[in-house]
């Protein structure tokens, strides 16, 4: 083969090569199966109850029947249509199973070990026995568990949560009024006016002082200008720290502490019994918070979050939140104003 | 001669470092999303005590889209008694101007116009004066054709409630990626850049950059640093590193998106990124010897802000190595380093080195749930060249006005949404391969 031949067919090959890895991506471009942009929902709006309300929503827009009892199909979303069941007072047995939607106009009782395996709307109170499991409850009224609830999805109750023993929350747990837990409660996300863990009567509470603002008249330089900025910090007992305090290392607030601003660590934080901060805590490693002491704002928390007993986050009238990525648990008297939420899981204990 | 091939070779060795540099952030960025630990934005807080609001949105002839703009504004979520909505009408000689009192005065509580026709132009300048007029604690800065969701007012504020945040920056997503080739590559390209670079320097503590839009940052900080540098062609980065380096962060939220419009002309494209070089390379220049000085900031910091500062000047080696590695070709001393492990170290370099981009875009759509489009990572080899080129132009004009004081003239990025076109978001029954990103429905299809 003459050597020219041989660099003609070389080339031929070098360009055949290089073209292989294209053509996939001319196929795509001259018939594109994916080149829509991300769908992004416009209407989206955190709102800490939204399975409940939009349950409700779905329900209540959907169904045309107007007896008190008898069976409907409705349509709950573009492509599902279910069945469900209207009912009056409900009282399951122990063992029974339901394996409809039910809507229930006035009060739900069920037994041990009943089972709910859809979504329930009861419109009155609820009050479940033991070992109970159910995989979605709205309940406009009041919500009252003896222990071994599972919860599957949600629940989600108008006036209060009463949980006596221990329970599996599933993913979300929300109530526009009170929300008790007692001890070996497993949850992801609550919350309540306030979350209490175990008997707690939220009396009046010390008020809080309102701490100070982020904008001070003096010139800013750097963030040394406006917030105390350290490697560690020891915050010493019974000392008061007029500003924030941010620290690129671990935050100690001894006992009786009172910090007037919002702390940031990026290492651990410790808060000792009794220490108050005013502001927010955000750490980038665990905080751990000890016995009765109070944090007025949010708790963020990148690592474990420990709420020893007698913790307070918030305050009445407001809505606060506490908010841990690897874990979250809550001892015996904890108070939450708001939500929680535990992306690796929480517990109680009591 | 012997001395002219030292230094060539010395040259080259420099550029192989500084590569191997650059594709190991790439791998480390990458690796950390796919699979390290991810950090939680501040969306998840609910606080009923949110700070006041001020959202500027500037306009420059921007009558096709500024009515969009401030109506989807005014259905945010955020309380109306904290909200308030500067348009700023900058220099425009189109209907910008009637537009926008028209909308205002449907809102008069909270929409505040301001119309400039004296002055400096541009965004800089407009953001100084209107940052004097704003009443917020909080700036909130979005482009005129850009539609923000309900709630992204209030997500984008909430993080302000971290003493150590000083600015936010939520993630850009093209709405015209389906318009030809270029549009689908910058949509990846954007994909790789915010889903995966921008969170994965959020994770590991380093420099999230605030982008100029879908962003903010605290009015009075901001202020008290000398607002926006006008000379600067990039004040979006100009301010990330103000903040920087006197200590305060810039945070990255993934899940804040907002719609915006990419370059569908390959020549408004080279536009637009021949400014971000050369504002880029104006921000190095100044910020690069603060940064390394700065008190407020960790080793760790440093070494990211530096590599962050100079990614501009990296298609500027590239074509230095280039010339240099053919100059030391026909001078017949192409070999850097005699035996067989540094041929084996070249071939690595030059297979999986160089791949290091372009896996963080690939890694950017797999993480959107996107498969197909994945097909046109290789055409990210033209994209390449075409940035190369166009980036180091950039770059030599911000080093050239840096060296002889010139001003670099501000340039608006080409709108191509007509007046008539409304843009709504995508319905999702378009997206068969996207996940739509939406709250989990509380009555999930059941197994039985």
């Amino acid at each position: 083969m003459s050597p020219s031949i041989v660099v003609i067919l070389s080339l031929l090959a070098f360009a055949l090569l290089m073209l292989i890895p294209f053509v996939p991506g001319i196929i795509e471009f001259s018939k594109p199966k994916d080149n829509k942009p991300v769908v992004i929902n416009m209407d989206y709006s955190k709102d800490a109850r939204y399975f409940g309300k939009s349950f409700r929503k779905m329900v209540l827009n959907n169904s045309t029947y107007n007896q008190p009892m008898g069976e409907e199909t409705i349509r709950l979303s573009k492509n599902r249509d279910e069945g469900i069941r209207f009912a009056m007072d409900v009282e399951m047995k122990a063992g029974e199973s339901e394996s409809e939607l039910l809507y229930v106009t006035d009060n739900l009782h069920a037994g041990n070990k009943s089972r709910f395996l859809k979504e329930v709307y009861v419109k009155g109170d609820c009050k479940i026995e033991e070992n109970v499991y159910m995989r979605a409850l709205a309940c406009d009224g009041a919500f009252e568990a003896e222990k071994g609830l599972r919860v599957v999805r949600w629940l989600d109750v108008e006036k209060g949560i009463v949980l006596k023993g221990r329970a599996d929350l599933g993913m979300s747990t929300t109530t526009a009024g009170r929300l008790q837990l007692f001890t070996d409660v497993r949850f992801s996300r609550l919350y309540g006016n306030p979350v209490c863990v175990g008997d707690v009567q939220v009396k009046k509470l010390p008020n809080l002082p309102e701490p100070l603002s982020y904008f001070p008249q003096q010139r800013i330089d750097s963030i040394s200008s406006v917030a105390l900025h350290t490697k560690n910090m020891m915050v010493k007992p019974l000392q008061r720290v007029e500003t924030d305090v941010i620290a690129s290392g671990k935050i100690t607030v001894s006992q009786g502490a009172t910090i007037m601003g919002s702390i940031k660590a990026h290492g651990p934080i410790r808060i000792r019994d009794g220490a108050v901060i005013a502001g927010n805590c955000f750490g980038n490693s665990d905080i751990e918070i000890e016995k009765g002491a109070r944090v007025g704002g949010n708790v963020f928390c990148q690592g474990k979050l420990t709420l020893g007993p007698g913790v307070v986050i918030g305050k009445p009238g407001s809505v606060k939140s506490a908010v841990a990525r690897v874990g979250m648990v809550m001892h015996e008297g904890v108070v939450i104003f708001g939500y929680v939420l535990a992306e690796g899981g929480g517990e109680t204990r009591v | 001669m012997e001395v002219v091939v030292l230094i060539l070779k010395a040259i080259m060795f420099f550029i192989i470092a500084v590569m191997l540099i650059y594709a190991m952030r790439h791998y480390l960025f990458t690796f950390n999303r796919l699979m390290g630990d991810q950090k939680l934005y501040y969306q998840d807080i609910i606080d009923n005590d949110l700070p006041r609001v001020t959202v500027l949105v500037p306009m420059h002839n921007e009558e096709a889209v500024a009515r969009d703009v401030l109506t989807v504004l005014m259905k945010s979520d955020y309380p109306l008694d904290k909200l308030e909505i500067i348009p700023i009408n900058d220099h425009s000689d189109d209907k910008t101007a009637e537009i926008i009192n028209e909308v205002a005065g449907l809102y008069p509580e909270n929409i505040h116009p301001l119309h400039r026709n004296k002055g400096l132009r541009g965004k800089p300048a407009a953001l100084n004066d209107a940052m004097a007029e704003a009443t917020g604690q909080v700036i909130l800065v979005f482009d005129a054709d850009y539609l923000p969701g309900k709630g992204l007012v209030r997500d984008l504020a909430v993080c302000f409630k971290d003493p150590e945040v000083g600015a936010v920056m939520g993630r850009v997503i093209p709405i015209n990626s389906p318009k030809n080739m270029l549009t689908r590559l910058l949509d990846m390209e954007r994909a790789g850049g915010y889903q995966v670079d921008q969170q994965a320097r959020y994770n590991l503590g380093l420099v999230p950059q605030y982008g100029g839009t879908v962003g903010g940052f605290r009015r009075i900080v901001a202020q008290q640093l000398g607002g926006f540098d006008p000379s600067v062609l990039t004040e979006d980065t100009e301010l990330t590193f103000k903040l920087f380096v006197r200590g305060w962060k810039v945070v990255y939220a993934n899940s804040m998106e907002c719609y915006e419009e990419s370059p569908e002309e390959w020549d408004v494209r080279a536009r637009q990124i021949k400014r971000w070089a050369t504002g880029h390379t104006q921000t190095m220049l100044r910020f690069f010897s603060p940064m390394m000085h700065s008190k407020q900031l960790t080793w760790k910091e440093k070494v990211d802000g530096a590599l962050l500062l100079w990614i501009y000047l990296i298609p500027i080696l590239i074509v230095i190595g280039v010339f240099d590695g053919l100059a030391l070709f026909f001078l017949g001393r192409m070999t850097l380093v005699e035996g067989l492990a540094f041929f084996i170290f070249v071939v690595a370099y030059n297979s999986f080195g160089n791949f290091a981009p372009f896996y963080e875009i690939g890694a950017g759509s797999l993480l959107d749930g996107s498969q197909d489009r994945m097909k046109l990572l290789p055409f990210f080899l033209f994209n390449f060249a075409f940035n190369t080129w166009v980036i180091s132009l950039g770059s030599a004009r911000g080093i050239f006005s840096r060296i002889t004081g010139r001003c670099v003239q501000w340039q608006k990025t080409v709108r191509y949404r007509t007046k008539d076109a409304r843009v709504t978001e995508v319905d999702e029954k378009d997206t068969p391969t996207n996940p739509p990103k939406k709250p989990e429905s509380p009555v999930p299809e059941t197994k039985s």
